[in-house]
């Protein structure tokens, strides 16, 4: 990366890793690390990095933006998918995606109240509780997702403690308060007619997310988490795929809520 | 993560302390449309989410422009619609703005909101997620709005707006919500809509107002759709076992439409009873 157009954002990444911005410095240092982007499309993204850098006052900004082209580029994992993957989201982003999902009329604070309905422990979900949680996405845009490797058919939080300060601690969730309410959702990657596509995660999907470490193995077909330091638990690290956005029609109830 | 407040470390935004309010106003303007490098918690996660997580670690005037700058843009919106085109970012922005001024309690703004959504001509050019996201944070910040009101926001969005209508009127008239659900479409998406608002609505009623409620659903029921009187029965069942047999007697075509289609959302077979079987309608049933 020191010749034709990586020169300018090779010169960025330098000033980013010497300088004194944490953010800048995780980024550029996962930049230099990245091992899950084919060549090809490593040298893509750095190039409209250059490119749009070229007059940008704010290069994480532009990092950012320039990103959002750029998802979904790592290797796409295998047959046999995981058969269940899930997520940690914060109660109020859930409640938030319900909302303005297409066929669902309920405000913020009503899709809020509705997933504490459904998460109450001991109760079952009702069937038209699900029919609006199948109907709804479950996330926006570029979704993040974990599995057992060990157990890829089973759900993957279940064997994790149930606490906020926990799990974010073993997805490397860096900026959620440990005392904020997270929604831990399981779904199966098949439909019954088709598998989603998974893809292993890459500096690109992650964009200007300073929590995210790429995984060094060049040949995985995943990425892996970086538990949160002190990690008192000794929580492994758990691995992870990304996906583009769906509906919650493969949900595995019930979901968890925890705090 | 550590409380920042309590933490040596500097707060993710602690780069807005000391700035001038039109640099915040720039800078939320931009951070809500996605435009600079906000500290998600989790990838992906909306704008706003970020802002909520971490203003209260502020400096105090910074708190304070933050909050003009949310009402500025509030403002702007408002009194701009039509004027942008309405894109998918834009609908987003929206979403997240007015997200955040609930979220920071501005209430304040539902004045500007409220000008809004009284006036057709302006609200009839918003697009649909921008209309359900006013509507929403009208709702969320419980601001009180005349039963004509949500009447004639049924009467004109039906299929969009509806539910919204139903849930206001809930909260301002429940006597007279039900005669919004005539007219709304018979969608299953829309019967679980008001199932659940109305499930959430009851419960944080007195047990007096609730009975007036579920004596009013009862004299509706027969009346409405299959899909809308299906969800209406379920949630009556909800309320009192004795209160549906009384129901099921009432002899109505409808009314064995409705327990058919709820027998098909629970996957098996509604057999109508024989008419000799039946009760014959009193004169304490309501008919239309």
């Amino acid at each position: 990366m020191t010749t034709g157009p990586f020169v300018t954002a090779d010169a960025c990444l330098d000033a980013w890793l010497c300088g004194a911005d944490d953010q800048c410095r995780q980024i550029a240092a996962n930049i230099r690390a990245e091992k899950a982007l084919a060549s090809d499309r490593l040298e893509a993204l750095l190039n409209d990095f250059a490119q749009d850098l070229a007059g940008s006052t704010d290069p994480l900004k532009t990092w950012d933006i320039v990103c959002r082209r750029h998802k979904l580029k790592g290797t796409r994992v295998p047959a046999p998918v995981p058969a269940i993957v899930g997520r940690a989201v914060s109660l109020r982003d859930y409640a938030k995606v319900l909302s303005r999902s297409s066929g669902i009329t309920m405000t913020a604070e009503e899709c809020e109240e509705f997933l504490r309905e459904v998460t109450e422990p001991g109760k079952a979900i009702q069937d038209y509780q699900a029919r609006i949680l199948r109907t709804a996405l479950i996330g926006e845009f570029v979704i993040w997702a974990t599995f057992r490797l060990s157990d890829p058919n089973s759900r993957p939080f279940d064997h994790l403690p149930q606490a906020t300060e926990a799990i974010c601690t073993a997805l490397g969730l860096g900026h959620v308060g440990a005392t904020e309410t997270l929604v831990l959702m399981s779904y199966r990657t098949h439909d019954g007619t088709s598998t989603l596509e998974l893809f292993r995660p890459t500096i690109g999907d992650a964009g200007n997310y300073q929590y995210y470490r790429p995984h060094p193995d060049p040949i995985s077909w995943h990425g892996m988490t970086y538990p949160l330091p002190p990690n008192p638990r000794g929580l492994d690290p758990l691995p992870e795929v990304v996906h583009w956005q769906i509906t919650g029609q493969t949900l595995d109830f019930p979901l968890t809520l925890v705090e | 993560m550590q409380n920042p407040g309590q933490s040596t470390e500097p707060t993710p935004l602690h780069h807005l302390d000391g700035q001038s309010y039109p640099k915040i106003l720039s800078w939320l303007e931009d951070s809500l449309r996605g435009q600079t490098a906000l500290p998600r918690g989790i990838p992906g996660e909306s704008p706003e989410l970020c802002i909520i997580r971490f203003e209260r670690f502020l400096e105090s005037i910074t708190r304070r422009d933050l909050g003009e700058a949310c009402r500025t843009l509030v403002r702007r919106f408002a009194n701009h619609t039509g004027e942008v085109p309405a894109t998918d970012e834009e609908n987003d922005y929206v979403g997240s703005l007015l997200y955040l001024a609930r979220a920071l309690e501005l209430n304040d703004v539902s004045s500007v909101l409220r000008s809004l959504v009284s006036d057709p001509a302006r609200f009839s050019r918003l697009p649909t997620r921008q209309q359900k996201s006013v509507i929403g944070t009208l709702l969320d910040m419980k601001v009180p709005l005349s039963p004509q009101f949500w009447q004639t926001l049924a009467d004109r969005y039906p299929e969009r707006l509806g539910v919204f209508a139903f849930s206001g009127m809930l909260r301002e008239r429940p006597d007279q919500a039900f005669q919004i659900l005539l007219c709304l479409p018979d969608d299953l998406a829309i019967a679980d809509s008001v199932h659940v608002v109305l499930g959430q609505r009851s419960r944080k009623m007195e047990d007096s107002d609730r009975d007036r409620l579920v004596l009013a659903a009862r004299s509706i029921v027969s009346r409405l759709e299959p899909q809308l009187a299906s969800a209406l029965t379920d949630w009556l069942g909800e309320q009192a076992p004795v209160q549906v047999e009384q129901v099921r007697a009432v002899r109505s075509a409808r009314l064995d439409a409705a327990f058919s289609a709820l027998n098909r959302r629970k996957h098996s077979h509604y057999q109508p009873i024989p008419m000799p079987a039946r009760l014959q309608p009193t004169s304490q049933q309501a008919h239309p």
